[in-house]
């Protein structure tokens, strides 16, 4: 009972946030953006008042995450914003088959959390890296205990061991159900989703049926269940690029601030994080200076500044330990092999071949490489992208979400040569999991995008 | 009847989501939810124990063993790198034996294994043996087991604190 008040309450503080930097927020916004945003707030505060010496025990975390909803409930009080437009109204003139699709996906949300609450931390990266962890941290009140506490010492930021680790400092965690927040992250994004398309007129039952067909594909449901950061991140990543993509030259700059804030908190969950989100707001920019538009840098400076405002911390926090990571080893292998004329073509060649060859079996991913591949051709054919700028942002931060964990992993093949492959196999497919989503956004997006009229998305 | 194209449109993403929620349902969720359903009960760390296929029923014994009797405020050696997969890897025993510290023998620091074992034996830490660790060493007469089998122990030093665990 107490850790789903305190899931609420991490919801609410997420609203608050939200209707904080945009009083024109929406139910929908609200629904999507809140969790993971209300989350990440709380443990890089957390993590801040722990790295200057504060015992991250139970009065530290309930006061500041009751701090910080007060102040922005003071200062929506302020606003005097418009009242936020109330779910009845968001199913006002829902079909009883459209309702029933909704239920559909609750209920496969509802499978997910059983399966991931039962089956614990069973997987090695989430008991031995993520949950250990973050039971660490609450065992010792010490942020400094992620150095001696499960895999990996400081080498990826706090944000999902301190999302479960609070679950140990406010009530115990001995039901697991720190794991509710990976349906929840899902359901997060799928939300996301529906709000983004919704915005771009896709009809409601196309946008209904694809959120059901993304949360039955094998890798996305697994990874609901599991316990890894990939789910969060990839929440974070594609939730923020639509959400920049939306607030570019759109009517609410101050969906930018949101978008900066989600890229923000990618940054906060993966160590590449941070290197992810500059690329991807570089090919956000890149398609604007191409049509020779000028580049509107009041609006898009949060973007830009969140992310690293959040990652320079945990880098300080983490220098010694991130040299000593995965990646940091791979980063330092990697250039004077490279000097020294090793190429690694066949890797570079394995990596898409193998995920392709993997990706196509639908135990692994459904019919996701059909589907994506239909959507995209007939897409491009429909809506001829090249000529609006959004369009143009989606494909091309698509690609680098593809390209991002191509580039990554072929990074790590030069200091894992011995075991490239069994690398690829285990872990390939999850780094895929941003663009696995974006693919299907941005497809669904082409094909069916303008086919409903502006009067009935009003009302939602 | 005629259907417009939204409609053949939507009858396909209908019957791709079809597919796919039976096949997930034959190959992941249907089994996982019977898997569950029969651990609800169990503690965190014995429902991942069961769930992880490389954690074996005779570590499951030794791991239940050291929960039964070693106290929470207590730590326990674990063998050194290599020797167990699951035993002797310290950040994955640290979940299924938390909040007990975790001290893993390191024979270069400690001395080798007789230096492991009197590192442990001196500090009242128990120690989890396996049927190549310590091996061969020299035992006080103090020192007995908490529990053992074929494979697998808990060494103990008679003066050590170990009492109830959970």
């Amino acid at each position: 009972m107490i850790s789903v008040a305190w899931l609420l309450l991490l919801f609410l503080l997420g609203a608050a946030v939200l209707t904080v930097i945009d009083s024109e927020t929406s139910a929908q916004e609200v629904a999507g953006f809140s969790f993971p945003l209300g989350s990440s707030v709380l443990t890089f505060v957390l993590f801040l008042a722990g790295w200057a010496g504060l015992k991250i025990d139970l009065r530290l975390t309930l006061g500041g995450a009751v701090s910080l909803l007060l102040i922005s409930l003071l200062v929506i009080r302020r606003q005097r914003r418009r009242r936020l437009g109330g779910l009845a109204m968001a199913f006002k003139d829902w079909t009883h088959p459209q309702g029933l699709l909704l239920m559909s996906l609750v209920l496969l949300l509802l499978v997910a959390a059983f399966i991931g609450v039962g089956r614990s931390y069973s997987s090695y990266d989430a008991a031995a890296g993520w949950a250990i962890k973050g039971y660490g941290i609450a065992l010792q009140g010490d942020v400094q205990a992620a150095a001696d506490w499960g895999t990996w010492g400081k080498a990826y930021p706090l944000n999902l061991p301190l999302q479960i680790g609070l679950f140990e400092v406010v009530g115990g965690d001995g039901a697991t159900l720190s794991k509710l927040i990976f349906p929840i992250y899902l359901g997060s994004l799928l939300a996301g989703c529906y709000w983004f398309w919704r915005r771009h007129r896709v009809p409601r039952t196309a946008a209904i049926l694809t959120l059901l067909i993304i949360a039955t594909i094998r890798l996305v449901f697994y990874h609901a269940t599991i316990g890894y950061a990939n789910l969060p991140f990839a929440t974070y990543l594609v939730l923020g690029t639509l959400l920049a993509i939306e607030g570019w030259e759109g009517q609410r700059p101050r969906l930018l601030a949101i978008s900066g804030l989600m890229l923000g908190s990618a940054a906060w969950t993966r160590a590449e994080g941070l290197g992810f989100v500059a690329l991807i707001f570089i090919t956000l920019a890149l398609p604007h200076i191409a049509l020779r538009r000028r580049l509107p840098r009041g609006r898009v400076l949060p973007t830009v500044l969140i992310p690293p405002a959040v990652a320079v911390p945990w880098l300080l926090f983490a220098r010694q330990g991130i040299a000593a990571s995965h990646l940091g080893e791979a980063a330092s292998g990697f250039l004077p092999r490279v000097l020294a004329g090793q190429l690694n073509l066949f890797q570079l060649y394995l990596i898409p071949r193998l995920f392709a060859e993997r990706a196509a079996h639908p135990d692994n991913m459904g019919l996701f490489v059909p589907v994506v591949l239909a959507l995209w051709i007939a897409g491009v054919w429909r809506a001829r992208p090249w000529e609006d700028l959004p369009l143009i942002q989606a494909v091309t931060t698509s690609a680098v979400m593809v390209l991002v964990p191509i580039g990554l992993f072929y990074v790590r093949s030069f200091t894992r040569p011995d075991d490239f492959r069994e690398l690829l196999v285990r872990s390939f497919d999850r780094a895929f999991l941003p663009a696995t989503f974006m693919l299907i956004i941005v497809g669904i997006w082409m094909v069916f995008g303008g086919q409903e009229g502006p009067g009935r998305l009003a009302e939602e | 009847m005629k259907l417009h194209r939204r409609q053949i449109l939507d009858l396909f993403l209908l019957a791709v989501f079809l597919f796919q929620a039976i096949s997930l349902w034959d190959d992941y969720a249907g089994p996982w939810l019977l898997g569950v359903a029969k651990t609800w009960d169990s503690s965190r760390q014995e429902r991942a124990e069961f769930f992880m296929h490389w954690v074996k029923d005779d570590h499951r014994r030794l791991l239940r063993s050291v929960r039964d009797h070693v106290p929470l405020s207590a730590s326990v050696m674990i063998p050194p790198t290599g020797d167990d997969f699951v035993l002797s890897d310290k950040a994955l025993m640290q979940f299924l034996l938390y909040p007990r510290e975790i001290v893993r023998c390191s024979p270069a620091v400690m001395g080798g294994a007789q230096g492991c074992f009197e590192y442990a034996t001196e500090r009242s830490i128990p120690m989890i043996t396996t049927e190549t660790f310590p091996g061969d060493i020299e035992a006080t007469d103090q020192v007995e087991y908490l529990y053992s089998t074929s494979t697998y122990g808990v060494l103990f030093s008679g003066s050590s604190p170990v009492g109830s665990g959970e």
